[in-house]
């Protein structure tokens, strides 16, 4: 509360008021004041009051920063606790127990305590960014830990059913995000195990690539875009913007195109002068064949044919 | 009559010869007749199965003698005709059994609709065979006609040096009256006339195609194929059913082989001569006189039938 202070320049208005309120709010009424005071004015009743507590078997209370509260003979000290923080209680004969509650709340702050649980030795110790228990380990029971800060262990183990980092979810075996369908991994996976999955995609562009990886399987490889869009690229010995592309044509039944036991160059209708006499078996080019078939008959000499030859025609 | 062009390998096709190509194959077939004739002519001392010919000639007549004068012309005799018979040449036909034809014995031709087949026998007379035996039985002496036979008048290198015929004459210059008492029959030989066997000659030619076993086209083994072909030219020749066999005559049906042999004889009269030994022994005698005239020409002839 300030002082009060009347200007040289101020109006009798504002002295009015001021005064009112300094007679009314910061001396106050003196109707109030103990029927045991005998002063009639502030003072004298201050000093009354100082003359009896002083003149009795008073005594002071200070607290930590010397502050000092005399307590007077008659006088009542009151000690409250505060719910959750500290206890009193006053029993008989002049018996003041203060302690602290099952439930302690500290508002603030408590400073490095060492936190002795039941009748054993082990004990919970709070330090500066630690707690740490004799025991090796402290239960949280079932409650919740929420933290807007990092946490970080040496191992987690999780023995409920569901865990929950950010929006990464792991439930059992089972890991997914909990915001969408997808979970980033933002580096290399080594999978021990066997991968098992219905579906590969490029995470950025259109290609997967496998390195110098070999890939292998029991099954089938089976591309399931259209003729266009599907098949095995080869880049061949120069990395370069041509590849040779393997495609199928458009399949009408399920084929099976076999590949020869032999180290080799695969024909195709593309091949000029490509097929050479070793690939083609003995007997194994039939008229059908042959362009604009013409066919040469051996007869003997009574005209029975001895063989047929065919050729293309000319 | 179907007479086939054969097929021959040329530079890796197959072609048809040509009528020229062919020929040089009936050539060869001449040839390889001329190796082994299966009708042949020998010449015997006598009776040989080929027709006689005979040669005549004038022998001076008897010697007509008396004791008191000259015999007259008229009763003296006149020179009379020798005749001597040549039948020295004896034909000998061998007989053979040739190869059959399998269907794949005979040399490939081209068909019409564009087959290759074999030719049968009768394509094979037609083309080989029979012109061959045409060209063996012409009038002419070459390598075509290897293997038959003419005559000239040469012995040189005959079949024999025995003279299958003799033209003699009487020699006038061996008669003189003072010889009178002649022997009558005093001839001379004008002209000898030898048995030849023409000689063949190897010419080139080119081998056909064949089916082997495997029905196979391959070009004929030319050992194989003259085998054949001499087998099947001799068979031909001389047990042809078809009119192409080969025989031999003397003056018959075929045609001339070589020089005609002619029978010539002087055609005098008479050359009335007399001679007075002594005043017992007068003697006469006509001497053969004249020109040479022809009483006949003999000829090999070589037949087909």
């Amino acid at each position: 509360m300030a002082v009060r202070n009347i200007a040289i320049t101020d109006t009798l208005e504002t002295f009015r008021t001021e005064f009112n309120d300094l007679a009314l709010n910061d001396f106050g009424d003196k109707a109030n004041l103990s029927a045991s005071i005998t002063a009639t004015n502030l003072v004298d009743a201050m000093n009354e009051t100082i003359s009896i507590a002083t003149s009795t078997a008073g005594w002071k209370i200070e607290d930590s920063t010397s502050t000092q509260q005399i307590i007077g003979g008659g006088d009542v000290l009151r000690v409250f606790g505060t719910s959750n923080e500290i206890e009193a209680t006053v029993s008989a004969t002049d018996l003041l127990t203060i302690g602290l509650p099952n439930a302690v709340v500290v508002t603030a702050s408590v400073t490095a305590p060492t936190i002795k649980a039941g009748t054993g030795s082990t004990t919970l110790s709070l330090s500066t960014g630690s707690i740490t228990d004799s025991t090796g380990s402290i239960s949280f029971g079932d409650e919740n830990l929420t933290t807007t800060g990092s946490l970080t262990a040496n191992t987690i183990t999780g023995s409920g059913a569901t865990h929950t980092l950010g929006t990464v979810e792991i439930s059992g075996n089972t890991i997914r995000s909990t915001d969408s369908t997808e979970l980033n991994i933002n580096d290399g996976v080594q999978v021990q195990g066997t991968v098992k999955t219905n579906t590969i995609n490029a995470r950025s562009g259109n290609t997967v690539d496998f390195g110098n990886t070999n890939i292998s399987t029991n099954g089938f490889i089976y591309l399931s875009g259209t003729f266009d869009s599907a098949g095995i690229g080869f880049e061949g010995s120069t990395v370069n913007a041509f590849q040779i592309f393997l495609n199928a044509a458009d399949a009408t039944a399920d084929r099976n195109v076999t590949l020869p036991n032999e180290t080799g160059t695969i024909i195709t209708t593309g091949t000029i002068d490509g097929i050479t006499e070793s690939m083609i078996a003995a007997d194994s080019i039939g008229q059908n064949e042959l362009k604009s078939l013409t066919t040469l008959q051996i007869l003997n000499s009574s005209g029975t044919t001895l063989k047929t030859l065919y050729g293309a025609g000319a | 009559m179907a007479v086939r062009q054969p097929l021959y390998y040329n530079s890796g096709n197959l072609q048809e010869m040509t009528t020229a190509m062919v020929g040089e194959v009936v050539d060869q077939i001449i040839y390889q007749y001329s190796l082994n004739p299966s009708v042949s002519l020998s010449v015997v001392g006598t009776s040989g199965n080929l027709a006689a010919m005979s040669d005549t000639r004038l022998q001076a007549g008897a010697t007509s003698t008396s004791v008191s004068s000259l015999p007259s012309e008229a009763t003296t005799a006149e020179p009379s005709v020798v005749t001597v018979s040549y039948d020295k040449i004896t034909e000998t036909r061998t007989t053979l059994t040739p190869t059959t034809d399998t269907g794949k014995t005979w040399p490939v031709y081209y068909t019409s609709s564009g087959a290759i087949q074999s030719m049968n026998l009768q394509d094979v007379k037609d083309t080989f065979l029979h012109p061959a035996i045409d060209l063996l039985t012409s009038g002419s002496t070459g390598t075509q006609q290897a293997g038959t036979y003419q005559i000239t008048t040469s012995s040189s290198g005959a079949v024999s040096a025995t003279a299958v015929f003799a033209n003699t004459q009487a020699d006038t210059s061996l008669y003189t009256a003072g010889g009178i008492g002649e022997t009558l029959d005093q001839p001379t030989t004008l002209t000898s006339y030898y048995l030849h066997q023409i000689a063949g000659s190897d010419t080139s030619y080119t081998l056909p195609m064949i089916l082997d076993a495997s029905n196979n086209i391959q070009v004929y083994p030319e050992a194989t194929f003259e085998s054949l072909i001499q087998e099947w030219i001799r068979h031909t020749a001389v047990s042809s059913t078809d009119g192409y066999s080969v025989n031999y005559n003397t003056n018959g049906s075929g045609n001339n082989r070589g020089s005609g042999m002619a029978d010539t004889r002087l055609n005098g009269t008479g050359n009335y001569q007399t001679r007075f030994v002594n005043t017992d022994d007068y003697r006469a005698q006509e001497f053969p006189n004249g020109t040479a005239t022809a009483i006949n020409t003999y000829y090999l002839k070589i037949n087909k039938q």
